[in-house]
């Protein structure tokens, strides 16, 4: 309303520089112009289609630079024959690109473009079943704080099989979910190189003043009532095992002064490790097992500041202050540069989305100097299948995440980029409302928490849920499975403000729709003990 | 904003295409309006925005700055995007089905405004188009008068003159709120 009244003001008063005659109308003017703008027609403009047309345009922009690049076809015989032949060994299928007078070798491996394969129901087997529990894929950073803080009441498992989910269940007021991928890593998963991007999920700060006990926290549901008629969900399983054996091949005929690799058998190329050799240079690693390139500085030839420091004064001065920050369009203009100059395309993500945890700790202090402000801030772009945005068992969005550096301004990584090749199988859903909010009222699946006798308790709102997809890894036999489940996130619409505690972190209650793993959830997972 | 966007537009027409996101990402939510403005139809909007983009898309590199602003040339594609849709499929809509599209708040000025319908058609047919454009142009989509100008290609001045004489017609016409959404899909 306030917008009209000022849109109003502005109308009235140039009409009435251009004509002083209207003057003597002016109420009736101011009338008219507030019907006019009263009856502007609510446009329904459903964000939704706005991400899915993005996704399609960049699609179509990337179309339309393929089809423009000008290719060497013609000329191909007159390229390097060796490096021709060693580029087919390694990557097979393979065509020549001429960009700016350099030759361009592309590959079809490790394709960024999105392939789902739908198959028979159930085809992943049990998805519930963990061999070792169920980590989330925490975004690592956050931790830290005080004393006080890190003693928050989380109860410990059940059972061996819930290890992880304690991890990320003591995550959930304030600690950050630092301790997750460095706990499941060690537990199982291949993946070396997929770690987390590098600031805090939550958590981290703190102030000893903001002492102990913490609250008990209770959901409540506050959105519109339920209605779940579908009676069954479509899961993705990323596909992996982009293995070159051809490159293993082409390896395999080496044979070094220390080792003779001819002497291996059916070998496959795992990971292969780059590193740029310049000042601000990145590390690159591309894992085709997992199917997933990650890139961090390289950290020699990163020339920050803090690299001459040896006494914590030195730290100290350098510490980042609230108006060293750059302006939110200015990390995501880095980030998406950063991308857009390595030719990684975003067609399969959402909208960037700057993880800056620290601004609320920053927003409630006192003394804003005091607030730890790190020199990496994630920007997620969130993947995108079918539609459906990703998040992960913390309810934060999950996807391609670009680190940029704020005090030297410049991306110093990216993680998450993989290969976006899916199977998708029908699995039965749950359909109980009921138990759905039940579930979100405990703040989500495999949520555990003990309350604490003779502490208040703080009532944090939820509102009416929207689709999504929940990332969660199943480990089975020794190796990691990626699986997409869809599920309901529950946006948190209101919560605790009580400085004492800190802020409350948690933007997003997840409860998945598949009922198999909201049955293991229950059963396998043990209780789900009722917040007070 | 528009030294950044001349500078994405640059990247655009150098061959970055994926910088046509930034673009998109300014312009959507106000592309879509005006579209939705002209058909009150949310699907059709959502179709002729697509349309409006790809089309964007394709020939960006026929955007000349010195010729006009970007805006301007970026509504000119939905707005031709808008006739060639109008020429296949003249839109028709019950009175009783645009009074769901005001913005709420205002159920009194509906009723009033539907007890007039006669009055208002009488009035539809004294305005032109282009007075309609203009003024929805200014006041829901809240185009500059340059803006305006450059789309349907007329002088600032010009355009601010005909949105005065409005005013003044409309200032002895009753039935003011539900008068435009008709304009719109009735005109």
């Amino acid at each position: 309303m306030e917008n009209i009244e000022v849109k109003i003001e502005e109308l009235t008063k140039e009409l009435l520089a251009y004509d002083k005659n209207f003057m003597a109308h002016e109420a009736e003017l101011k009338k008219i112009i507030r019907q006019l703008l009263m009856s502007k027609p609510d446009t329904k403009f459903d964000p939704q289609f706005a991400e899915n047309l993005r996704r399609q345009l960049l699609l179509k922009a990337e179309d339309l630079k393929t089809a423009s690049s000008p290719r060497l076809w013609k000329s191909w015989r007159t390229l390097l024959v060796p490096a021709m032949a060693v580029a087919v060994l390694i990557f097979g299928g393979i065509y020549i690109n001429n960009k700016n007078n350099k030759t361009v070798i592309e590959t079809p491996l490790l394709s960024d473009k999105i392939e789902i394969d739908s198959i028979g129901k159930n085809a992943f087997g049990k998805i519930a079943l963990n061999d070792i529990g169920s980590g989330g894929t925490g975004r690592g950073g956050g931790g830290g704080g005080s004393e006080a803080l890190s003693a928050t009441p989380i109860a410990a498992p059940k059972n061996a099989d819930s290890s992880n989910t304690q991890t990320q269940t003591a995550a959930e007021p304030d600690s950050g979910t630092a301790s997750n991928l460095a706990n499941t890593n060690s537990l199982a998963m291949p993946t070396t190189v997929a770690s987390p991007v590098a600031s805090g999920m939550g958590g981290g700060g703190g102030d000893a003043k903001m002492i102990a006990p913490y609250p008990n926290y209770r959901y409540v549901y506050k959105g519109e009532p339920l209605k779940l008629t579908d009676t069954e969900v479509s899961v993705y399983k990323r596909q992996k095992g982009m293995t070159s054996s051809a490159a293993a091949q082409f390896i395999k005929q080496l044979r070094f002064g220390l080792i003779d690799m001819t002497k291996f058998n059916n070998v496959d190329v795992d990971l292969i490790s780059l590193m740029e050799k310049k000042e601000y240079g990145y590390n690159l690693t591309i894992n085709f097992r997992e199917g997933i390139i990650a890139i961090n500085e390289n950290w020699e030839l990163w020339p920050t500041p803090d690299k001459q420091c040896q006494t914590p004064e030195c730290y100290d001065s350098l510490r980042l202050k609230p108006s060293d920050v750059p302006a939110d369009e200015e990390i995501l203009s880095i980030a998406s540069k950063f991308l857009s100059n390595y030719n990684i395309s975003t067609a399969n993500y959402g909208q960037p989305q700057i993880m800056k945890f620290w601004q609320r700790d920053l927003e409630m202090a006192t003394d804003k100097n005091q607030v730890y402000i790190p020199d990496v801030v994630s920007v997620i772009y969130p993947l995108i299948i079918e539609g459906q945005q990703v998040y992960d068992e913390s309810g934060s969005p999950a996807g391609l995440a670009v680190n940029v550096n704020i005090r030297v301004k410049k991306a110093s990584g990216v993680q998450e980029l993989a290969v976006q090749k899916y199977q998708s199988s029908s699995y039965p859903a749950e359909t109980d409302a009921n138990r759905i909010i039940k579930l979100a009222e405990n703040g989500g699946f495999r949520t555990i928490y003990y309350a604490q006798e003779g502490v208040k308790t703080e009532d944090i709102e939820l509102g009416t849920p929207t689709k999504s997809l929940v990332k969660i890894w199943q480990y089975k036999n020794g190796t990691s499975d990626e699986l997409y489940i869809p599920a309901l996130v529950f946006p948190v619409t209101s919560a605790p403000k009580d400085s004492r505690y800190g802020y409350f972190y948690k933007t997003n209650v997840i409860v998945p729709l598949a009922k198999e793993i909201l049955d293991d959830a229950n059963n396998g997972g043990g209780p789900v003990p009722l917040m007070k | 904003m528009e030294t950044n966007l001349a500078q994405i537009i640059a990247e655009c027409q150098a061959g970055q295409l994926e910088q046509f996101a930034v673009l998109y990402d300014a312009y959507v939510r106000k592309i879509y309006d005006f579209i939705f403005y002209r058909t009150m139809h949310k699907e059709t909007a959502e179709d002729l925005t697509s349309l409006t983009f790809t089309k964007a898309l394709e020939r960006i590199n026929t955007y000349q700055a010195n010729k006009g602003s970007f805006s301007a040339w970026l509504y000119q594609i939905a707005r031709n995007t808008l006739i060639d849709n109008y020429k296949n499929h003249k839109p028709t809509a019950a009175v009783e089905e645009l009074e769901n599209f005001a913005s709420g708040e205002n159920l009194e000025q509906q009723t009033e405004a539907r007890l007039n319908l006669e009055k208002v058609k009488n009035f539809l047919q004294t305005l032109d188009e282009e007075k309609r454009e203009i003024v929805t142009m200014r006041v829901w989509d809240g185009l500059s008068y340059k803006e305006i100008g450059d789309i349907l290609g007329k002088s600032e001045s010009s355009c601010k003159m005909s949105f005065l004489r409005i005013m003044e017609k409309l200032n002895k016409e009753a039935a003011f709120a539900l008068i435009y959404l008709l304009m719109l899909k009735i005109g």
